[in-house]
């Protein structure tokens, strides 16, 4: 009872501030995030993906809300996105606490709809059929092979014990390769990885900016989550393994290739997000294959990082679209002359997923080659997952400043800066990015306490605590002596100016 | 005098808060990754040193974002390398020689970037070079995770190494020679090192018609001479050295259309695959009703 009540009072708190927005915006805005923030009382301890995954889910909701409200009003003229976005929130969290697998498909397949909604929306808005081709291509190409993976599940287990044995505890019989293969092609749709990955670049850039956000840090994770429930079923994990690991390969190379050589930022990230997420499909197979949990733990951590970084970039991509009206990163390069604080906020969310400490970047970054490393001598696999690695840590560097083109570039010329800076309702979107940089280092304060209290089995974090402590210590006391320097300095100019 | 430079960069913070931002980024990965190393070395904690090590990464990534592609290729070149070297450590658990060699390495990699970076950069700042030095430090303590000899280890090896850097590095040429690679490496900057060329050249050219001066005075004719073949000689070159110029500008050019044209023929191969799937997806579908259909009619009667 309890735990409906921890689930249902904040998910009735997001609907309500989402109806109350068209009217009330800041009011309906409080309430949104106070029910994101409540749905952390429910996050299960005893399920580490489960729960972290709603951590994450919690921390992007928080940073999206007050930003879709403002993004939709100032592109849309109305609060409307605003509903449809905390609902396909709501219903990615209710995939993410399902105890059955009933519960499981229907969430899933509510999350997908939405999904669909919310990448046709431009055309339901102003009739963009751009908007309704790339919702199409995400129908037939990720929508309907998840769910016919989804399907072959749910008719192995047997309708009754989908309703009353835990999802975890099912025992679907996955040993014909067939099946098993529709199976796992399924899942790689929704994680968008090679056959099925084309889709995503052109949802991911079509939809709003929020709801790129969501779609590009949440829900293509629905995927991984689906290999990660695979691994507790009887499987050929030969086959299983084989095949993830052959195209997430393929994947992560292909996405980061990709991403950096594309001019539209948009573009860019959605590439980059499929060359991060068949990242952690391998992290996953190698799991089945070695059934160390410290892949899972690996696994985890980078959704994490992965999705506030996707998150705060796309909000950016968003408000340049609404400042500059433009997304060729050949035709940008002066943003930071415009809002500084946008600047800073994207390079340190760069920095983030590059691996800057104390971010839940570098944890993720730190865990993934441990647990890598610690199998090398096992077999090639692990030292070919390392190489794979290494190239997409490598070629991400490349594509994060390309991205930071669109922000900084010398010799760009802008005629007018205080027209741009006249638009103070865009530019007030600034902030609303600034603070969901931020969420990466409170994430971590949280995974910290988390762990403390609830997932003994981080055995790593807690080695990492003394180097996580020591680069927090030393950003605080760095950024208050550089504060208290700034200030006293500041104070002696303007003496000397008297 | 501390007072005016903190004076002078704060207004230089107010005028550009991102070079101020960044600067502060700059110093933090800095004492990041030395605080980390240290502790990890002094309580001989691995995951320290991988915390130290992975900070140097993120610190290497950070210099190259304001430079250009170039930059950030070899950049990302060096961390692909360092990143395979570091972790491999492990699959040569307690190998010494491996441990030498990937310092060896490491060192290699550090010296050759630092200075292409020197000459790229055009500047040599004091954080350049404390940059440069815990950089070694890293390298150093994270090549004694795959030993455990010492702190004792750490410390002569850092000091070695730091010698080296300071007092012998500098002395040999040949780490030079890396630094005029970088108009290669720099899209469309190969003119670069052709004007470094034409420059050398006129230079010579200048002190061979001046050491011949004394000459001419004797055989005026003879200096004529040499001046046409100087002249015709440096505008031919000048004009060669730019046709060159010219020519490999295209061809970089014609290397970047082909890689975009390779990229465009995985797109359309991608629409290919997508209408088959379409296809077979419309295919399968009346397959099935065709199936239940058959079922319904003839098997189930």
């Amino acid at each position: 009872m309890n735990s409906i009540a921890s689930i249902a009072v904040p998910i009735s708190l997001v609907v309500c501030g989402g109806i109350i927005t068209y009217k009330f915006r800041a009011l309906g805005t409080i309430l949104r995030v106070l029910g994101y923030m409540l749905t952390s009382l429910s996050i299960p301890f005893s399920n580490l993906f489960s729960g972290l995954m709603m951590l994450t889910c919690m921390a992007t909701g928080v940073t999206v809300a007050a930003y879709t409200s403002k993004y939709s009003i100032l592109k849309y003229g109305s609060a409307s996105l605003v509903l449809l976005s905390d609902l396909f929130l709501i219903s990615m969290i209710l995939v993410f606490t399902s105890q059955y697998l009933i519960e499981l498909v229907t969430f899933w397949l509510l999350t997908e709809l939405i999904g669909f909604f919310l990448i046709a929306y431009d055309y339901v808005v102003k009739g963009d059929t751009v908007a309704l081709y790339a919702a199409v291509k995400y129908l037939l190409f990720s929508m309907i092979p998840t769910d016919i993976a989804l399907f072959i599940i749910l008719a192995l287990t047997g309708f009754e014990e989908a309703f009353t044995i835990p999802v975890k505890e099912l025992t679907p019989d996955l040993s014909n390769p067939v099946i098993l293969a529709i199976v796992i092609v399924g899942f790689f749709s929704k994680a968008a990885i090679f056959p099925l990955h084309f889709w995503l670049p052109d949802a991911h850039s079509i939809a709003p900016a929020p709801a790129s956000a969501l779609l590009s840090g949440l829900m293509v994770k629905m995927g991984i989550y689906g290999f990660y429930l695979l691994s507790f079923y009887s499987i050929d994990k030969s086959l299983a393994v084989s095949l993830m690991l052959f195209s997430s390969f393929l994947t992560v190379v292909y996405g980061a290739l990709q991403a950096s050589l594309q001019h539209d930022i948009k573009r860019l990230l959605a590439y980059s997000t499929t060359s991060n997420t068949a990242l952690i499909t391998s992290t996953l197979a190698l799991y089945i294959l070695s059934t160390d949990r410290v892949f899972v733990e690996a696994a985890i951590l980078y959704t994490i990082a992965h999705a506030l970084y996707k998150a705060t970039m796309f909000l950016d991509s968003g408000f340049i679209e609404l400042i500059a009206h433009e997304r060729d990163i050949r035709k940008l390069g002066f943003i930071s002359r415009v809002s500084p604080i946008e600047t800073i906020a994207v390079i340190t969310t760069v920095l983030t997923i590059l691996g800057m400490p104390p971010s839940t970047g570098f944890i993720a970054k730190v865990f993934l080659f441990t647990a890598i490393s610690k199998y090398l001598d096992k077999s090639w696999i692990y030292l070919a997952t390392l190489t794979i690695a290494s190239i997409k840590v490598a070629l991400s560097i490349v594509y994060n400043v390309v991205y930071l083109r669109s922000h900084y570039r010398e010799n760009t010329k802008l005629e007018d800066v205080e027209a741009f800076r006249s638009n103070r309702e865009i530019l007030s979107l600034q902030h609303y990015v600034f603070t969901s940089s931020l969420s990466t280092y409170v994430v971590v304060a949280a995974l910290l306490l988390i762990k403390y209290k609830g997932y003994p089995e981080l055995e790593l974090l807690k080695k990492m605590t003394a180097p996580l402590l020591t680069s927090t210590v030393l950003l605080i006391v760095l950024s208050v002596t550089i504060y208290l320097i700034i200030r006293s300095s500041g104070k002696g100019l303007h003496k000397n100016e008297v | 005098m501390a007072r005016v430079y903190i004076k002078m960069r704060y207004s230089m913070a107010i005028e550009n808060p991102i070079h101020g931002v960044m600067r502060f980024i700059q110093l933090f990965l800095l004492l990041s990754t030395i605080t980390m190393t240290t502790y990890g070395v002094i309580f001989c904690d691995a995951v320290a040193i991988e915390g130290g090590f992975k900070a140097a990464i993120v610190l290497l990534a950070y210099d190259a974002i304001t430079q250009s592609i170039g930059a950030v290729i070899v950049t990302a070149l060096s961390v692909l390398v360092l990143l395979t070297l570091f972790y491999s450590t492990h699959l040569y658990y307690d190998i010494i020689e491996y441990t030498a060699i990937y310092s060896m390495i490491c060192l290699l990699i550090f010296a050759l970037y630092d200075s292409w970076k020197q000459n790229y950069y055009r500047r040599r700042t004091k954080v350049a070079d404390f940059e440069a030095v815990t950089l070694f430090y890293v390298v150093i303590s994270s090549a004694w995770v795959a030993i455990k000899e010492g702190i004792i280890w750490v410390i002569t090896l850092t000091t070695v190494v730091i010698l080296a850097y300071k007092v012998l590095l500098p002395k040999i040429k040949v780490l030079g020679v890396f630094g005029l690679l970088n108009p290669f490496i720099k899209f469309g900057g190969l003119s670069n090192i052709l004007s470094i060329l034409v420059k050398i050249y006129n230079t010579t050219s200048l002190k061979f018609s001046q050491g011949i001066k004394g000459f001419c005075k004797l055989v005026t004719s003879w200096s004529e001479v040499g001046k046409r073949i100087d002249y015709c000689l440096t505008n031919k070159s000048i004009a060669l050295l730019k046709f060159m110029s010219r020519r490999f500008l295209e061809i970089e050019n014609k290397f970047v259309e082909r890689f975009h044209t390779i990229s465009l023929a995985i797109e359309r191969f991608q629409y290919i695959m997508e209408h088959t799937f379409v296809l077979l997806l419309f295919l399968a579908s009346i397959f099935v009703l065709v199936a239940i259909l058959m079922y319904i009619l003839i098997v189930s009667q």
